[in-house]
């Protein structure tokens, strides 16, 4: 590879990781400051809460990177006493918003731990369980991808719950 | 296709769906009403993906295309309105076209090994003299990323209009 196409490949995925990054923040901006009670309080008739997002968004963090890409097993702390993942069940977590960041937090910092020894053109070791077995994401570069849009996606209902909550809006700063 | 363009499309083409899928259904009324103290409605957020999405990012910057160049002036970058006389049914169908055109234009001007890593056609200056996104790549991301966005805002606006998500699941377990 030339000197040049591999300068593009490293500015290519320090951009991608400059937008995950964004999101992060974005999401972490939008619930800074609320009302610890709105953390716990669904804001919609399905149920989930910004506690349980948030904690959702952690345990994406943790299942692409972690379970999909290094293809690990492993078992936190956090785990004890929390119900199993169920996609029918609406997002709620009961824990303290410091505690909620801090698991958020620290799965990013994982993640990027993955990222930091990982080309994006590494193929996952590990499996996704998705509704089709052979949907399996064919490299790091679209777990990252993924993890970018979910991360957008919910930073948007995040946006609403805040709205709602107390009526403050745009706190993600994007442009 | 670069795979790296095709993948785009793919969470463009699925955000896309998802932006039409959380709105089916809706009156014409509820598409027309404030849901949140901020006031936009369903339907005007329709039109900025449309306009201050699709058309400005893609065919505007991506492409730089002389016939959206009014989309640059200083202060045109807020089309959260329906203009009058404009019917729903209109509003689905140019985003419709719209979105479809983007991905041709894609197709036409970033389908090359390293078309991503180049700067884009066309820039805003007037609106952003001092900001700039540097390649294609950049300006891809950032519609990826305000897209899923605003498609996060609708699901949770749907709901509090009539307590449905997109195909009855829940759309918060992507």
């Amino acid at each position: 590879m030339t000197a040049t196409a591999e300068s593009a490949l490293q500015e290519a995925a320090r951009t991608l990781r400059r937008f995950l990054d964004q999101q992060r923040c974005a999401v972490l901006a939008i619930v800074d400051g609320l009302d610890e009670q709105a953390w716990h309080r669904p804001i919609v008739p399905s149920g989930w809460t910004p506690g349980g997002l948030l904690a959702h968004l952690g345990g994406a963090e943790r299942h692409w990177f972690q379970d999909v890409v290094l293809g690990l097993d492993d078992v936190l702390p956090w785990d004890d006493g929390r119900p199993d993942y169920d996609p029918h069940m609406a997002l709620t977590c009961e824990r303290p918003p410091s505690e909620i960041v801090a698991y958020y937090r620290e799965q990013c910092a994982r993640s990027n731990a993955v990222l930091d020894v990982t080309a994006l053109t590494a193929v996952p070791l590990g499996r996704h369980n998705g509704p089709d077995e052979d949907d399996q994401p064919p490299t790091v570069r679209w777990v990252v991808l993924h993890m970018i849009e979910e991360t957008a996606c919910h930073s948007g209902h995040l946006d609403i719950a805040r709205e709602m909550a107390d009526g403050q809006t745009n706190l993600g700063a994007r442009i | 296709m670069n795979k790296e363009l095709e993948a785009f499309i793919d969470y463009l083409d699925a955000e896309r769906d998802h932006v039409r899928g959380i709105l089916e259904g809706l009156s014409d009324q509820d598409l027309r009403r404030p849901v949140l103290p901020s006031g936009w409605s369903c339907l005007e957020l329709v039109r900025h993906l449309t306009v201050d999405v699709e058309r400005f990012w893609l065919r505007g910057v991506i492409a730089g295309e002389a016939e959206v160049a009014d989309l640059f002036k200083a202060g045109a970058t807020a089309h959260w309105h329906v203009p009058d006389g404009m019917s729903a049914d209109e509003v689905f169908a140019d985003y419709r076209s719209e979105t479809a055109r983007a991905n041709a234009t894609l197709a036409a001007v970033a389908d090359t090994e390293h078309a991503l890593d180049q700067e884009p056609n066309a820039w805003p200056v007037e609106i952003w003299p001092n900001w700039r996104l540097p390649d294609v790549r950049n300006v891809l991301l950032h519609v990826v990323t305000e897209l899923s966005c605003h498609a996060g805002h609708l699901d949770a606006a749907r709901e509090l209009i009539d307590g449905k998500t997109w195909f009855g699941r829940d759309p918060y377990t992507n």
